[in-house]
């Protein structure tokens, strides 16, 4: 199905819905489409739909899921799993879609932790100053290393923007600095 | 000993087989009727009809132009109103639930192609009906899934950069408006 009416002759009005329904994929792709899309979606960030947010440190690999809202809130069923990966000269990003469905991309030159970042900072600025159920955080220090773990919670919590609203939020590491910089940015009459 | 009541119990059925009708004509002249409950779902047609002072009495003689909206896009919009009058207000946050599934009766309404759901949008956007509009997008938004780049220059009519340049050089060449 072709069109002669372009998408971005829509009125903003009508485009800011249109970004709305769209999947977090789609905006991404959208983004790439032309340098006008590109700076609406930047401009006009859809609103969050995001109601939890779970991020997990594994053996150098970072786990990455979102749940949104109005879905089930059963904890196995995230809408978004990307798992970043350190691979030989750069990292590879793992979208999960099920338990047997998974599409890779390979980054050369790229760090996990940093692309990892890239999209998480990606990810609160189209959730803006709008509430999460649910922030959950496991550095996973038993079986990480120390410094990767440190690492990747000194990047959440630089990326937190303050004053988030989050109602429950868990965080499993023996950090306490960590911690404390994180709940920081919390906003305290939000938590349940 | 129980009392019966005075007043006697309008049926909700009854009330609704005699709405108030408003007439209203497209820009190329069809003319169409609508009830009032319908009506309302746009606001920029109840704020018409509620400035004009149009009452039950003299609606049917006073009909509403509108001459941004042409009559097939008119038909689908007063199909859409009836359908959905009587709909219980949702929660703000059903409109960023991107799992929802649309109702088969408005799939069917909406199944139309992509230049013509463009100019629905225009026309609901002009009207001002949120629930249209919010499935009018949720239309063009489910396109998007699992496509890449290329594809949805393809499906929304995006042009690349190249043709996007060359667009814009032919604008620049082609006399003005004076020349």
């Amino acid at each position: 199905m072709t069109s002669e009416t372009p998408l971005i002759d829509l009125p903003e009005d009508a485009m800011r819905h249109i970004l709305e329904k769209c999947d977090f994929h789609a905006v991404q792709s959208l983004r790439k489409t032309s340098p006008n899309l590109r700076r609406f979606i930047t401009e006009n960030p859809p609103k969050s739909v995001i109601s939890n947010v779970s991020v997990g440190v594994h053996n150098k690999t970072i786990i990455l899921k979102l749940a949104y809202k109005g879905a089930n809130s059963a904890d196995d069923d995230f809408q978004l799993h990307v798992e970043y990966q350190h691979y030989k000269h750069g990292c590879t990003a793992h979208l999960v879609k099920s338990l047997t469905e998974k599409t890779e991309k390979v980054l050369l030159g790229e760090s996990y932790v940093e692309v990892f970042t890239s999209d998480f900072i990606s990810l609160l600025g189209y959730h803006g100053g709008n509430s999460l159920d649910q922030l959950f955080v496991d550095s996973g220090e038993v079986h990480t290393l120390p410094r990767i773990t440190e690492k990747v919670l000194g990047k959440i919590a630089e990326q937190l923007t303050p004053a988030l609203k989050v109602k429950k939020v868990h965080i499993i590491s023996s950090d306490e600095e960590k911690i404390v910089n994180m709940l920081d940015k919390l906003e305290p009459d939000y938590l349940e | 000993m129980s009392v019966e009541p005075e007043v006697p119990i309008v049926q909700v059925e009854e009330v609704r087989e005699n709405p108030v009708l408003y007439k209203i004509i497209s820009s190329d002249n069809h003319v169409f009727t609508i009830s009032e409950h319908a009506v309302k779902l746009s606001k920029t047609l109840w704020d018409l009809i509620t400035n004009l002072g149009l009452t039950a009495e003299n609606a049917l003689d006073n009909p509403i132009p509108v001459e941004n909206v042409n009559g097939k896009n008119m038909e689908t919009i007063v199909q859409f109103c009836e359908r959905h009058k009587y709909d219980e207000e949702e929660p703000e946050y059903t409109n960023y639930i991107r799992e929802f599934v649309l109702p088969e009766w408005d799939r069917q309404l909406l199944s139309i192609d992509n230049e013509e759901l463009f100019q629905l949008i225009l026309a609901t956007n002009y009207l001002d009906i949120q629930k249209l509009m919010d499935y009018c997008c949720r239309v063009i938004g489910d396109m998007a899934k699992d496509k890449t780049p290329e594809e949805l220059r393809i499906i929304y009519g995006i042009p690349t950069d190249a043709e996007d340049d060359a667009l814009e050089r032919s604008a620049s060449d082609s006399p003005g408006p004076s020349g």
